[in-house]
């Protein structure tokens, strides 16, 4: 055996003789990052999940569209009917006939043999993506995302019968849709319904990106105006919240990884520091042998590199089955049930570099005292 | 091996008072023995000229090509023997001899002669701890011998040990130590005066009050 080997396999040897003889000091280095790299991934994972659902969002929107939505009551329903149709011819009059498509859903809904409660949506003008009508027996027609039924289906709406032609809902419609099906009637037949409440959505497609933030800006102007307050949604607030989440979450893992490396350096310094006192006398006769210290402190770089390595990777293992089963005991408990997340590697990364942080800060203590003459420490 | 000190000054931290001030030393191949009272320096020779302390001032030189006191200089040049025991405790009498003739990149093999030559065959592949003094301290000698050295220092080598345990390190000394090894001696036991080739006697030197405070 050479002493390139016969060495470390000494220090390896009197490392595993420590551990045996004192099993807390390697059972806390394995314990210590395994808990910290659990709590850092709980953290970012919920930021991730976040992340997750306004890019979901992003995704059923397009970039230059707006979407207002503003639920009428039955109260305020007749003459809200009138307002709306004005500010339809607002709309189209400002951003163009195709460009905005107002669509009023009744508060109450068709129902049809097989099922309930089905949105009935009424259009002032023909859509997008629809078949033509015939203008003289306008009629209804049944939009379904996945085109199952091809035959007329007989719905009941209010008490009244109605036979809706199957099409397959249009894109532009399924994206903004959270339903299936629809009934898309015109606006003239659904009227009376209207009158008892009705939401309205009224869709602006505007020609780039960049006209999406004046836009929204003049909406919210002229209902501040109107003292009404409906929902408007466009892409730009989806990006604008996740430009700040990005902020966020950039804050939060600045934070974790000078968290994980401060405590780890603390902690592994102080246990690294009273085993180096432990093996002092030892190093040092090494050290009298002619073994540098870089090699010295080679080895105790290995072996809290081996424990701390384990312990982040029983963590990056076990992380995810103790999410789901803490999920599931929450939803167990009648709270929401979380889905499976999933990490950003980066947030891996930053948590390994954090270990490795303060593995390196945690061999400052022994750096020095391996400084320390020879001659000091042998008699 | 020659090894040369001029003008070395040392001094322990936290004590006022210098164990070496403007001290000079020479020593060639062969025996030397450093005798004086206990606290005298004698010691502190032996770990400033292996590189084990820094001296204040002075200088330190040797016929070796390596720096006094680089890992280099004491894989390849130096053997020392500790006053106290300090072997390996966790290898066998064998490992903690052939581990240090691995470091000065000799076979491990190398190991075998000198346990003969010391008595520690029978020993060889047991633990330290179960051995007595005795065969402690040759162990430690023995260990410092595997490695070839051109430059071996002992530090009180057979202090405490019985008459045939200091004639077989005497022995051992007086017949295998290479021509060309500088071998310095730290001890005052006069059993010893015998394998000598040269004698530097601390108190002919220092004053008297200084043999009566403990300096190392």
């Amino acid at each position: 055996m050479r002493s390139w080997t016969s060495i470390p396999f000494y220090l390896w040897k009197n490392t595993c003789n420590r551990w045996i003889e004192h099993p807390v000091s390697p059972f806390a280095k394995i314990l210590l990052p395994f808990l910290l790299a659990l709590l850092g991934l709980l953290v970012l994972v919920l930021f991730s999940q976040v992340e997750t659902q306004l890019r979901d969002q992003l995704a059923q929107r397009d970039l230059r569209t707006i979407v207002v939505n503003e639920v009428s009551n039955p109260i305020d329903a007749p003459a809200m009917i009138l307002r709306s149709l004005d500010e339809e011819t607002m709309w189209v009059n400002l951003y163009g006939r195709e460009k905005v498509t107002v669509l009023r859903q009744p508060l109450v809904g068709a129902t049809s043999q097989q099922s309930l409660g089905i949105p009935i949506l009424a259009y002032s003008h023909p859509l997008e993506g629809l078949p033509a009508e015939d203008p003289l027996q306008p009629g209804a027609i049944l939009l379904q995302k996945n085109r199952k039924a091809k035959a007329p289906e007989l719905l009941n709406i209010a008490k009244t019968h109605f036979y809706a032609t199957p099409a397959l809902m249009p894109p532009w419609l399924a994206k903004q849709a959270n339903t299936t099906r629809a009934v898309a009637m015109p606006l003239p037949i659904v009227m009376p319904l209207l009158r008892q409440g009705f939401i309205s959505t009224t869709i602006i497609e505007l020609p780039e990106a960049s006209a999406v933030r004046p836009a929204e800006d003049l909406l919210r102007a002229y209902f501040k105006s109107e003292s009404r307050n409906p929902r408007i949604f466009s892409a730009v607030e989806i990006l604008a919240s996740l430009q700040r989440l990005a902020a966020t979450q950039a804050l939060i893992r600045t934070i974790i990884f000078a968290a994980i490396a401060t405590i780890l350096a603390l902690i592994l310094g102080n246990v690294a520091m009273l085993e180096y006192r432990q093996d002092a006398y030892l190093l040092a006769l090494l050290r009298s042998f002619g073994v540098s210290r870089y090699q010295l402190l080679a080895h105790t770089l290995m072996e809290n590199l081996l424990l701390v390595g384990s312990g982040m990777a029983l963590a990056i293992v076990a992380w995810q089955p103790i999410y789901l089963a803490g999920s599931a005991r929450l939803a167990h408990l009648g709270l929401q049930k979380l889905t499976a997340p999933e990490v950003n590697i980066l947030d891996f990364q930053i948590l390994l570099a954090a270990a490795l942080a303060g593995v390196l800060l945690a061999m400052l203590p022994i750096t020095l005292g391996l400084r320390r003459p020879i001659g000091g420490l042998l008699q | 091996m020659n090894v040369s000190i001029r003008e070395l000054h040392f001094r322990y931290r936290g004590q006022a008072e210098p164990v070496f001030n403007d001290f000079g030393f020479a020593a060639g191949p062969g025996i030397t023995l450093l005798k004086g009272y206990s606290g005298c320096g004698k010691s502190t020779l032996l770990r400033l000229i292996a590189g084990f302390l820094m001296p204040g001032r002075g200088v330190i030189t040797t016929s070796s090509r390596h720096a006094v006191g680089t890992p280099m200089f004491l894989r390849h040049e130096v053997g020392f023997v500790f006053q106290q025991l300090n072997l390996l405790p966790l290898a066998s009498v064998r490992r903690n001899i052939s581990l240090a003739a691995t470091m000065a990149n000799l076979p491990a093999s190398a190991a075998e002669p000198w346990l003969e030559i010391l008595g520690l065959t029978p020993y060889a592949d047991i633990k330290p701890v179960r051995l007595s003094g005795g065969q402690q301290q040759r162990a430690a000698i023995a260990r410092a011998l595997a490695k070839s050295p051109t430059l071996l220092l002992l530090d009180e080598p057979t202090s405490g040990l019985d008459d045939l345990n200091t004639q077989i390190i005497a022995k051992a000394l007086r017949d295998n130590l290479p021509d060309q090894t500088a071998c310095i001696i730290a001890t005052h036991d006069s059993r010893l005066t015998s394998i000598a080739d040269e004698i530097l006697d601390f108190n002919s030197f220092l004053p008297v009050e200084k043999h009566l405070q403990p300096l190392d």
